[in-house]
């Protein structure tokens, strides 16, 4: 991993309602290698999904606004380019799939020819390129009898098979980058392993890069190479895979590490972490986890700690880390 | 231990338009298939299996929410399937139910204190007079404040709405509580809190708890038993660790495979099991899970598998001991 693929600088996302700004996603900052899956973990509401939304310039309502320094992709910064500009980098540069397929797939068109359409407007095919090149990315994404499947609606379409064809519609397109959010949540376990094996197998053949949203470390920890954990819209740890999972060194990151239910199976108390998240309209003025943290000083209070690199390859955001070397 | 609920040999078929010329043609849904299973007074029991597999149906009839088609319920010795008036009181007194989305199982325009005390009126627990005392009680025992009582459900985040909802299932102080996917809408920092929650009421309480849930993980902190549902069959029961240690049914042993577990070297399966559940509508012929088994035999598509029963464990499968 060389020169990273994706590079965001100091991305932010900002509501604003009744004259008062909120900000959402606070000055994110990452890279992606070529070839690399990044899980972005967090909890429902720490602004996962609406970094990547603002990524792919696809935010849910008009009073969002996004901010940052730069965000790097295939020789454009993505914050410079206008709409048009922007319309013609998404899909093709930049794909992503979502949590839920049903809600994403037009119920009134055959599967095939959502597929075909980016590929007819990204690649300027024919109609019947497009439709011989539909049938071989379904083949890829493991659909049975894609020849005769090409031509069926979503609704003919069990769950699992759903999330593979928008995976087929996404890598019609031939992205570089694919942002899977929540892929596997609405699946059934089974099927929840068909489709990571899925993700990895595209990224082994393709070289595809992933950033891959989950609130799962179980699914992050099976599949990625790297994870950001994200609290109340900030980048609290990043770090490899290995060395996050087995030294989680932010106090957030050992506590969701230690809520999963898979561990310690032998004691019967589950771990929590107490409280709850902070609103983002009523932030704490020091640390955002201070309130919840067991190890905070008087100055995670005042002071908002800053992310830094902490070690070769991790960054981290804390005034009292956890020892590298096991937990405190 | 006495055996508190008992479910024999249970069927519950919906019937549904869409067959036939006009739609006129109902189809029948077979959504519970010969359902078997024991809870003792002060045992939890894990009901796990995808979605669709009739988990929820299943809970739903045992609480007589749903008809039933054939088969026996028996709470307390007493067959809630006969629907005679008395007994279904008794049930409503002594059984209750958690539901998944704690925001939609509460009236918005309801204040707490409101929604227990309905409660508390309806089952006549206790006299008028003590009732807004019980009320401050019950929050307590969740651990919320007693000025909760005042708010609506908006104004409370998912893990309080979750707690009140069990104030509101122990509010008739019930015998058994069916928990049906209670935690799959909480983020996991506060799924812990209301496990522990659930784990303390039942000693305390000695409350039998059917929990019904996709997260194996769950099953094996808070369960005694778990049973494995799969098209509407239960085909393996037996105590928690036995059963993840040692899975007797191939279906069991592919979804254990399945859970994704935080340690970065254990990898994705290699083969994880294919395809997906078929439509209850048309339950594949013999065994249910026989299209999907690597370890099928030719005689498993013709005939219903076998049932064994091994000390606490009982499982239905062609294959007395697990062929792997």
């Amino acid at each position: 991993m060389s020169t990273p693929l994706l590079q965001v600088r100091e991305l932010s996302v900002i509501a604003r309602n009744d004259r008062r700004e909120v900000t959402l996603v606070e000055r994110l900052s990452f890279d992606l290698g070529q070839g690399e899956i990044l899980g972005l973990v967090g909890e429902s509401g720490s602004g996962k999904t609406l970094a990547c939304r603002a990524l792919m310039r696809l935010l849910p309502s008009p009073n969002l606004r996004i901010e940052g320094k730069s965000v790097h992709l295939a020789g454009h910064d993505l914050l410079q380019l206008d709409e048009a500009g922007m319309r013609r980098l998404r899909g093709r540069e930049l794909g992503m799939i979502f949590q839920n397929p049903s809600s994403h797939l037009d119920p009134l068109m055959r599967i095939g020819e959502q597929i075909a359409e980016g590929i007819r407007l990204h690649q300027g095919a024919s109609r019947r390129e497009a439709r011989a090149e539909a049938i071989d990315v379904l083949r890829q994404v493991g659909i049975p009898d894609p020849k005769s499947r090409v031509d069926n609606y979503p609704h003919e379409f069990s769950g699992g098979m759903r999330q593979r064809a928008m995976i087929a519609v996404a890598l019609g397109c031939n992205p570089k980058v694919l942002i899977a959010d929540e892929p596997t949540t609405a699946l059934d376990v089974t099927v929840q392993a068909q489709i990571l094996r899925l993700l990895l197998e595209l990224r082994d053949r393709r070289g595809l890069s992933m950033i891959l949203i989950s609130h799962d470390l179980g699914v992050v920890a099976q599949t990625c190479d790297s994870i950001a954990v994200m609290y109340a819209g900030r980048l609290c740890e990043h770090g490899g895979k290995h060395e996050l999972l087995a030294h989680p060194r932010h106090p957030y990151s050992a506590g969701l590490l230690a809520c999963h239910p898979a561990q310690q199976p032998q004691a019967r108390l589950m771990n929590s972490i107490a409280g709850q998240p902070p609103l983002l309209d009523a932030l704490p003025s020091g640390c955002r986890f201070e309130p919840r943290c067991a190890q905070a000083l008087p100055l995670c209070r005042e002071q908002l700690p800053e992310l830094h690199e902490s070690g070769p390859g991790h960054r981290l955001a804390c005034h009292t880390p956890l020892l590298a070397g096991g937990p405190s | 231990m006495t055996t508190l609920l008992q479910v024999n040999d249970l069927h519950v078929q919906f019937s549904t338009a869409g067959g036939g010329l006009f739609g006129l043609r109902p189809h029948t849904i077979n959504a519970v298939n010969g359902a078997s299973l024991t809870l003792a007074a002060g045992q939890t029991l894990g009901l796990v299996g995808e979605s669709g597999c009739g988990k929820s149906t299943l809970a739903r009839a045992i609480l007589h929410l749903n008809p039933v088609s054939a088969g026996q319920v028996l709470f307390d010795g007493i067959d809630m399937t006969q629907g005679r008036k008395v007994d279904i009181a008794r049930l409503r007194r002594e059984t209750a139910m958690i539901f998944q989305d704690p925001y939609a199982a509460l009236n918005p325009r309801q204040r707490i204190g409101q929604i227990l005390a309905e409660v508390l009126q309806v089952q006549r627990k206790v006299p008028t007079e003590r009732i807004p005392a019980r009320v401050a009680e019950l929050l307590e025992l969740v651990g919320l404040r007693a000025e909760l009582a005042e708010r609506k459900p908006g104004s409370l985040s998912g893990g309080q709405c979750q707690r009140v909802g069990i104030a509101r299932a122990l509010a008739i102080e019930p015998r058994l509580i069916v928990a049906d996917e209670c935690v799959a809408a909480l983020d996991v920092s506060i799924q812990g809190q209301i496990i522990n929650l659930l784990l303390a009421l039942r000693e305390r309480m000695g409350l039998a708890l059917l929990f019904i849930t996709h997260d194996l993980g769950v099953v094996r902190r808070l369960c005694d038993r778990v049973a494995v549902m799969y098209l509407g069959q239960i085909v393996e029961e037996g105590p928690v660790d036995e059963v993840f240690d040692a899975p007797h049914h191939p279906y069991t042993a592919a979804l254990i495979q399945s859970i994704a577990d935080i340690d970065p070297a254990r990898r994705l399966p290699e083969r994880p099991l294919a395809g997906e559940p078929p439509s209850p509508l048309q339950l594949p012929s013999g065994c249910a899970f026989q299209p999907r088994c690597l370890h099928a035999l030719p005689t498993c598509s013709e005939t219903a598998p076998p049932r064994h029963a091994q000390g606490a464990r009982r499982h239905a499968c062609i294959h007395p001991r697990p062929p792997y």
